[in-house]
Formats: structure tokens, C-alpha cells, sequence
């Protein structure tokens, strides 16, 4: 039987020994050494060798240098090998897929049963424990749990529609057999190996270290699947019309059946129709609108259906919109376009724009969302003063340059755009040279249903010379015609045309007012929070510094609470619900939905595409020193798998601890009664 | 009324009731000394002062000041006045900072160090309350000038002396010759000399330095401070002894050495004695395990009576 120890280097403790031995020395020089000062009559008397530092209480000494030394073993944390090696052969990790992509051909239950029928018939010389992979790996079966409570929480397990790291559930499982007995250690991963699982985690440094993995057999490497990407939803006013907008991907990996998509809002079926995919392509768009009233949440869901679907469980995508709330707005304009687009009665439901004053000493901006305002009136000093003001309290404004002069100019700069001051005038072809239709304030005009704004010529402008911000219409020579400005707290946008004749032509075209309807909306909305997330994923929702609330709230649409999370510094940390669907979020007691949250399953989980060796698995393997013999490997297992408390679980540690405090015992009650016999 | 070992304020330690009655005492010097103000003590010089002393003959360069012009007027012959004035005694301590004076023995209140500082506190405090001045001189541990308070009967003096004393500590080797005459080229009047030393030193050194003090026309006073265990060597264990001033050791079986021991220190004593009796320099024996100003006491008392 040998010894070993857990931290060898403890042992560099032992230098501790020189300290009773050197105050031993130092003691044994200062017995009987009497100072005196009439030594001139005793100046016969021999003279005291000057003898070397040699110890005279033998077993004191070495009394002491036990004590030391056995304490320092023990805090080397010794360890006598063999002693668990009869009792636990194997540790073993159970490494359960719970994603989304594993209930194909309800792979999660099979895995999930014969996980059961494992611990159920384990082998009493075999650790056994339980990892269940999902968004974030979890402990279900620690080492050492009883076997009748261990088998019921596996088999309480039901599938989950979220993904997770293969490498965060290794480094768990990792993680819990460095803590464990056996002899030897082995990772079962019961998984369907998805090809993007494993290549979501390449980069990483070695961290299996001498562990066995036992992959599944994978039989067939890739399945056939149809899935459904997150819709996008938009509203828009054409006429009197309150629409919507909805454009959802269906994505075929493999082949390409036709598809029935369904597209239900409010209760209410809006579109149930079978699609073809384009000949030799992946992706199907489905485009569907449908009037929708504004003033109520939208909620819906996408359904598709095939003849041959291998994942049900992706085929549905969950989509909401909040309701419309008329805005408030401020004009300052001279153009009697814009006073009549910008009307109430044109805006009726979506704007409620009032004209300012430039004669008021200060302008009241407090109920307003946005300002619309020409840049003759930043003449006044007034108006300079409110749009700063608005900027800075988050309002947004748009600005339309139709005059020019050293002050509009210099105000100009101070917005971060420098703009000639002397109008471009355009001859011959002046439409748009370019759209930015990717920018949100473009996205109606995509598909004309705002109207064309290609027709739209713009003839006499102010050329932008310099500016920070990004350009989102050009005219026909390259001139950046407008500015999305950034820098402040609100949105500004600056427009380098009057919106008058023979300027340009665009108030006589359809999408006007479309047109000023969305450059409203776009600077009165502040950043949209991400609604749109994957079961189980991590979020921390940030609340308006305004508002004091204490607790949000998750609710499902049936009505039942799912996550209650506190709020600290206007920030709540929580965990998005493991099922897919909408949730409403509420703050306090207050059950007015404030945010709408859709959980759509993880598009990456419907790629079924599977390997059977990963090459990233021996890039995780941590392999030992060549010429290792396995005995000699076995044993420092044994040993560096052992813990503190397992280590405290042998008599040996506690032997050195006794026989080390015995010994200072000892040695105090001898210097005593020493002390006490002189 | 003191810690036997322990360093205490030599404030703390000068007992008031003590001072008392060492002020109730009083000091005369023998002789008469030089100084500024008027006292209790007689000046061995003429000068310009109350009491008229005699006529002596007028020889050229002599102050026309005290030329006594009515006699002249009569007598027609130049005659000088003299006066005897009362003045101040000008004191100096001298405390021995060797390392022997560091010695503690089990029954002593204090190391002889702090004995003899104690001793010097209650005399410089007899010696401002009568309006004398008082200095000190000490040797620190490697320098000559160790420490040098000019006589000042101010009553801050006494302050001053006992920050000085409280910051003595015995370190080195023998240096009360070297102590006392380095006192011999600071002090240009005629003072008392007031030396607190163990003496531990050889007699022919002392037996110099004592006989230019004298030389000078300084009065001098030794007080001797020594240990019990010095004067009795009531060791028993055999052990190691170790010098205090030079660190060499001995093996010493004191049951065998007493003997021998007791009959070198009675030499020792006498030889002293002798020396001080032959230059008049009185001399009294402070003991670490006595109250020292009772010692002090019965020394001064000893002291007026043979003024």
C-alpha cells in the first residue's frame, strides 16, 4: 500500500522545520546565561567555551520536528490509493440531448428511457449521473443520488424545443467526474450528433482529460425537413386601411414537397394555401396582408404542413405586433403640401399634428412625440432653442432644408451637417439615383405598396458637404438628399429639399404621405426592444428609466404566469419559457400587456444533418503523456479524482492529524513542567 | 512605590513626599563658588558687591572704580575696596552611563541606571528650589559629547533634565574617566560636581580624572550605586556569566567563587574609599534595593553637619 497526496507541493511546508529547530538553538543559548556587571572580580574564573550550536534536548527537538512535519503531511491531504478502487470501477456521465433537432422519431424519449433502464440496472462498482443538454446544461443525477430518485427524475424529463452547447454539456459532465471515484470515466452522449452542434463549437482548448466518450451509432446522416423562419410583420396605411404586412420563409432542407401554410391572427384564418418551392431552391417566401384593426395587439402563428415531415415540433412560428397609438406631432412648415399631408384630417388615426408658433417666448414641445419643421423658421432663435430641446429629450424631428443662411447653416453644423449654402439646381434626368431600401423608413415602399418613390425627381436641393450621418436617398448626380442624423438622444432627420414645386415633384405622387407618415414614425419610436427569442434563452430585458417598476411579469396567452422576475437598476435578468409560443409581459401588478415576446423554435435545430465521428470530440480529448503505463495511469486517476471530503473519509488524514496535534500537546505540557519543576 | 524592573517616568518615580523632605534639608556647598545671583552660598571672590570685605593696595590696572576716593582724600594713598558677595551654587551632575550601570538584580527597583537618574532628579529639583543651577552630563554610547544640559536655575530646567535622564541608557564600556574629563573642559567656573557612577572602573584612571577636577578648584561628590547582587553575590546555580560592558563569559560555580568574589569587591570598596578620603571628595553608597532618597537623605544630612 502505498501513499500519494493530493497537493504535493504542501510538502514544501516541511521547510517549517527549521523553526523549532532554530528556536531551540536560540532557547538553549540563553539557559543559564546570567548578565552581570561586576565581572572584573570574577575575571579568574574560566572563560566559557564558545561551544557550537549543538541541541541538548534531544527528544524535545524531535518531538517538535514531528509535530511539524506530520501536520505538513496532512495538509498535503494524503491519500492511500486502492482503498476506492475496489468499491467504484467506473464513474460514468450520461449526457442527455434535449433539443429540439433530438425529438426526431421521438429520439429524446428513447435516449431519455434507456437512460432509466440504465440507472435502473446499474452495477454497484459503476458511478452513474445524468446531464441533460439544454440551452443551458443541467445537473439531473449527481454522483452518489439514490437510485429510485434518480430513475424518477429521468423519466420526468420531457422534450424541449431548445438548443444547446454540446461542449458546455461535455465540460459539465467534465466537470462532475473530476469530482468522482472510479477508476475509470466515461461520457455517454445519448444524441442525434447534429452536424451544427458540433461545428458551433471548434475553438477550444483541451478539456477531456483521459475520459472515455461513447458516441451513439448514427445510421443515416441526413433527414429531410421543412421549417419555418420568424415572420416579419408590418403595419401600414394605404388609404383609409389600417394593413398588415406579413412575410414568413419556409425553409426545406433536402427535399422540396409541396407545402400548406396557414396563417392565423386574432382567431381569425387569413391565409391557408398550398405553396411550391422555385424550382431548385431552399426557401419559399410567403407574402400574405390582411386588414387588421389598430388600435388591438396582433397575434398569430404560422403553421406549415408537408407530406413528409421529419420535425413536427418546428412547423409552427408564433408572431405578435402592438397596437397603434396616435401620435403627436408639431409643425413649422410654409409649404402648403406639407400643411395639407400633415393635416388631421389626411392622418386621421396615426397623427395628430398642430401647428407651432414661432412668436411664443417658449414653445410647449412636453405632449409631443415629433416635430416637423422647414428651416426658414430656424431663423428664431426659439425654434433653434426647441429643436436642441427636443433632441436632447429624446423627440424625434425631421427637418426639411428649403432655406439657407449663415445661421441655418452654423445651426446646421451643430447638428452635425455641414451643407452648402447655395442650392444645386438639377437638369435633365433628376429622379433618385438610389434608395436605401434596406432602412426601415423604405421598407413599405419594397413592394410599391406605399407607392414608387423611384418616380419621385428632385431638382433643386442643398448639396450635403459633410455630415456623420447616413445617407438614405440620393439624387441623380450621387448627392446625399437625406440624412439620418445620429449623435442625439431623438431621432433626427434631415431632408436637403423643400417639399414644394418646382423643388421636387413627390407631393404630387402617391407616396407623399406615406412618405412623411413613415419619417414620423420612424423618429417618434425609440429603439424597439428584441421581442423575437428561442425557448430557454438567457435575456436581460432593459425597462424605461421612467417608469419604477419592481417585478415583470411573463404570462402565456392562456393566461397562466411563467416567469416573475425582480427588477434591479432597471434591468430584469430571466429565462425565456422552454415552449414555444407568445407571452405577455406586464410589470407589477398591472396586467396591461406592455411587450409582447414570441418564442419560435431555433431555426439551426431543423438542419438535420448528422456525423458520426466529430472531429471536434478529439480536439476536446486531453490525452496523456506517452509511455504511461495504465496501472500507473489508473492510480493517479484514482487519486486526482478524489476530493477533499472523500479524502477526509479515510482514517489515514485523520491519523496524521491527531498524531501532529498529540505531539504539540505533548511538547507544550513537557516545557511546562519543566518550567514548573525550575 | 516603584516597579522593581519595569521603565517607568522618572516623573512617575521621583516620589513627591521624597522631594519634600530632601527640600527641608537644604544644600551648602563647602566652599565658596562663582555665580551670578544672590544665595545661600558664600563666593570665594571680590567683587562688586554689598557686603565691603577689606582694603588692598592699588596697582596699576586696577578698575579706578573701586578706588576708595575718601580714603585717598585723607589719607593721601591709593587703596582698592573689596567686597565679598553671596551667590549661586552652580551644580553639575555627572551620570555614568557605562554598561554595567544597566544591571538589575532580582530585589532592585530598576537597573543602577535608572537609579542613579531617580537620584539626580531629586537633587537637581533640591537644587532649583534654592535657586541653584543645575546641568548634566552624560556619554551616550559611541560619542563623547553623549549629552550636555548647561547649568540654568530656571525652572524649566528641571524639565529639561528629566527628558535627558529619561533618555540614558547604559550601552558600551567603561567611560567615567573620559566622562569626567570631558566635565573638566566644559566647565569654566568653579561648580559642584555631583558624579553618579557604580565606579566599576580601574582606580588609577579615576584616581586622574578626579584629581584635575580637583585641580580646577571644583567641588566634588560621588555617589555610588551598586547592585545587591554585587555587593552580596547571593548566586547559587552554576551558569555562564556574562559581562555586561565587554560581553565575554565565564563559567562561574558561584558556591566556589563567593568567597574570592566578596574579598576582590572588599578591596575594591576600600581602594575607592581611599582614593576619594585622600582628594576630600565625599563619598556615599546608593544600594538598587533602597529607596534612594532616603539614602539621598541621610547623605546630605551626613553632609551639613560637617559644613
Amino acid at each position: 500500500m502505498s501513499l500519494s497526496f493530493l497537493y504535493p507541493l504542501a510538502w514544501l511546508g516541511a521547510v517549517s522545520i527549521a523553526v523549532p529547530i532554530w528556536l531551540h538553538l536560540k532557547r538553549r543559548t540563553e539557559d543559564n546565561l546570567v548578565a552581570f556587571s561586576a565581572m572584573r572580580f570574577l575575571d579568574d574564573e574560566p572563560v566559557a567555551r564558545a561551544r557550537p550550536l549543538w541541541p541538548r534536548n534531544w527528544w524535545l527537538l524531535l518531538l517538535r520536528c514531528l509535530a511539524v512535519l506530520l501536520l505538513t503531511m496532512a495538509c498535503a491531504w494524503p491519500y492511500v490509493p486502492g482503498v476506492h478502487q475496489a468499491v467504484i470501477r467506473e464513474s460514468r456521465v450520461y449526457i442527455l440531448d434535449n433539443t429540439l433537432s433530438h425529438q426526431w422519431r421521438q429520439g429524446m424519449l428513447r435516449a431519455r428511457d434507456e437512460i432509466a433502464d440504465a440507472l435502473e440496472n446499474a452495477d454497484p462498482g459503476i458511478q452513474l449521473a445524468v446531464v441533460e443538454l439544454t440551452s443551458t446544461p443541467q445537473v439531473i443525477v449527481p454522483f452518489g443520488q439514490p437510485l429510485d430518485e434518480a430513475v424518477r427524475r429521468v423519466r420526468d424529463l420531457k422534450p424541449a424545443a431548445q438548443r444547446g452547447s454540446y461542449r458546455a454539456a461535455f465540460r459539465a459532465a467534465a466537470g462532475l467526474l473530476e469530482q468522482s471515484l472510479g477508476v475509470k470515466r466515461s461520457i455517454v452522449f445519448s444524441t442525434d450528433s447534429q452536424a451544427n452542434q458540433w461545428q458551433a463549437d471548434v475553438q477550444t482548448i483541451p478539456f477531456l482529460k483521459d475520459i472515455d466518450v461513447q458516441l451513439p451509432r448514427i445510421e443515416v446522416t441526413r433527414q429531410d425537413n421543412i421549417s419555418l423562419e420568424s415572420p416579419q410583420l408590418r403595419r401600414f396605411v394605404v388609404q383609409e386601411d389600417m394593413l398588415i404586412q406579413c412575410a414568413v420563409t419556409v425553409r426545406a432542407h433536402g427535399a422540396t414537397p409541396p407545402v400548406q401554410v396557414a396563417i392565423e391572427a386574432n382567431g381569425r384564418q387569413v391565409v391557408a394555401q398550398q405553396f411550391q418551392f422555385p424550382p431548385g431552391q431552399q426557401t419559399l417566401t410567403v407574402l400574405a396582408e390582411w386588414e387588421s384593426a389598430a388600435n388591438e395587439w396582433l397575434r398569430g402563428s404560422v403553421v406549415c404542413e408537408t407530406a413528409t415531415d421529419e420535425l413536427p415540433a418546428d412547423n409552427r412560428v408564433f408572431f405578435s405586433l402592438p397596437p397603434v397609438t396616435e401620435g403627436r406631432g408639431g409643425m413649422l412648415v410654409d409649404s402648403v403640401f406639407l400643411r395639407t399631408a400633415l393635416s388631421p384630417e389626411v392622418l386621421r388615426g396615426r397623427w395628430l399634428m398642430q401647428a407651432l408658433h414661432t412668436d411664443k417666448a417658449d414653445v410647449q414641445i412636453e405632449d409631443l412625440d415629433a416635430i416637423c419643421l422647414e428651416s426658414r423658421f430656424l431663423e428664431s432663435r426659439a425654434v433653434r432653442e426647441m429643436v436642441l430641446d427636443s433632441l436632447n429629450t429624446g423627440r424625434g424631428v425631421v427637418l426639411l432644408v428649403n432655406h439657407m443662411s449663415t445661421v441655418v447653416n452654423g445651426f446646421l453644423r451643430e447638428l452635425g451637417v455641414q451643407m452648402d449654402a447655395q442650392a444645386t439646381t438639377l437638369e435633365g434626368d433628376s429622379r433618385f439615383r438610389f434608395v436605401v431600401r434596406e432602412h426601415p423608413l423604405f421598407a413599405g415602399f419594397d413592394a410599391d405598396l406605399l407607392g414608387d418613390v423611384g418616380q419621385v425627381s428632385v431638382e433643386r436641393y442643398f448639396r450635403t458637404l459633410d455630415s456623420e450621418g447616413i445617407p438614405l436617398l440620393y439624387s441623380h448626380t450621387g448627392d446625399p438628399l437625406m440624412l439620418d442624423v445620429p449623435g442625439s438622444t431623438g431621432r433626427l432627420l434631415v431632408v436637403g429639399f423643400a417639399m414644394q414645386s418646382p423643388d421636387t415633384n413627390w407631393p404630387s405622387r402617391s407616396s407623399f404621405v406615406p412618405f412623411l407618415d413613415q419619417c414620423l414614425h420612424y423618429v417618434r419610436s425609440a429603439v424597439e426592444p428584441q421581442t423575437a427569442f428561442t425557448p430557454g434563452e438567457s435575456c436581460v430585458w432593459t425597462l424605461p428609466k421612467s417608469k419604477e417598476v419592481r417585478q415583470l411579469v411573463l404570462r402565456s396567452t392562456a393566461g397562466e404566469e411563467v416567469v416573475r422576475a425582480a427588477v434591479v437598476e432597471d434591468l430584469a435578468r430571466f429565462r425565456i419559457p422552454d415552449d414555444p409560443g407568445l407571452y405577455e409581459m406586464s410589470y407589477d401588478a398591472d396586467s396591461t400587456i406592455q411587450h409582447m415576446l414570441q418564442v419560435n423554435p431555433p431555426p439551426a435545430e431543423s438542419e438535420l444533418t448528422y456525423v458520426k465521428q466529430p472531429p471536434q470530440l478529439d480536439a476536446w480529448m486531453q490525452r496523456g503523456v506517452p509511455g504511461d503505463s495504465p496501472a500507473d495511469a489508473a492510480d493517479q486517476d484514482s487519486v486526482l479524482a478524489l476530493t477533499k471530503s472523500e479524502i477526509l473519509e479515510q482514517q489515514v488524514w485523520w491519523w496524521f492529524m491527531f498524531c501532529g496535534l498529540l505531539a504539540l500537546f505533548t511538547e507544550t505540557v513537557w516545557i511546562a513542567l519543566r518550567r514548573g519543576l525550575k | 512605590m516603584h516597579s522593581p524592573h519595569g521603565k517607568t517616568n522618572l516623573l512617575q518615580r521621583c516620589d513627591p513626599k521624597a522631594l519634600a523632605a530632601l527640600a527641608g534639608v537644604g544644600l551648602k556647598a563647602r566652599y565658596l563658588v562663582e555665580g551670578f545671583l544672590s544665595g545661600l552660598h558664600r563666593s570665594p571672590f571680590h567683587g562688586v558687591s554689598v557686603e565691603f570685605s577689606e582694603y588692598r593696595d592699588y596697582y596699576p590696572g586696577d578698575d579706578l572704580r573701586h578706588l576708595d576716593w575718601r580714603l585717598y582724600a585723607r589719607s593721601d594713598r591709593l587703596y582698592v575696596k573689596r567686597y565679598t558677595q553671596d551667590t549661586n551654587l552652580r551644580t553639575y551632575l555627572i551620570v555614568d552611563t557605562s554598561g554595567s550601570m544597566g544591571y538589575a538584580g532580582d530585589r532592585a527597583w530598576g537597573t543602577k541606571l535608572e537609579v542613579a537618574s531617580a537620584v539626580a532628579a531629586a537633587l537637581t529639583s533640591l537644587m532649583l528650589r534654592q535657586n541653584d543651577a543645575v546641568g548634566l552630563l552624560t556619554l551616550g554610547a559611541g560619542e563623547l559629547a553623549g549629552g550636555f544640559v548647561p547649568p540654568s536655575q530656571k525652572p524649566s530646567q528641571f524639565g529639561m533634565l528629566l527628558q535627558q535622564l529619561d533618555g540614558l541608557s547604559a550601552d558600551g564600556g567603561p567611560r567615567l574617566p573620559q566622562l569626567l574629563n570631558y566635565a573638566g573642559r566644559v566647565m569654566h567656573r568653579r561648580s559642584l560636581v555631583v558624579c553618579l557612577s557604580d565606579l566599576l572602573e580601574p582606580a588609577a584612571e579615576l584616581s586622574t580624572a578626579f584629581q584635575e577636577l580637583r585641580f580646577l578648584g571644583h567641588e566634588c561628590v560621588v555617589l555610588q550605586v551598586l547592585d545587591r547582587d554585587e555587593i552580596e553575590f547571593p548566586f547559587t546555580d552554576a551558569g555562564v556569566f556574562q559581562d555586561l560592558e565587554d560581553g565575554r563569559k565565564r563559567n562561574v560555580n558561584p558556591v566556589n567563587a563567593r568567597q574570592k568574589y566578596m574579598q576582590r569587591f572588599q578591596e575594591f570598596m576600600a581602594q575607592h574609599e581611599e582614593l576619594l578620603r585622600t582628594l576630600e571628595i565625599p563619598h556615599g553608597l546608593i544600594r538598587s534595593d533602597s529607596d534612594p532618597c532616603e539614602v539621598l537623605s541621610r547623605f546630605l544630612v551626613t553632609r551639613k553637619k560637617r559644613l
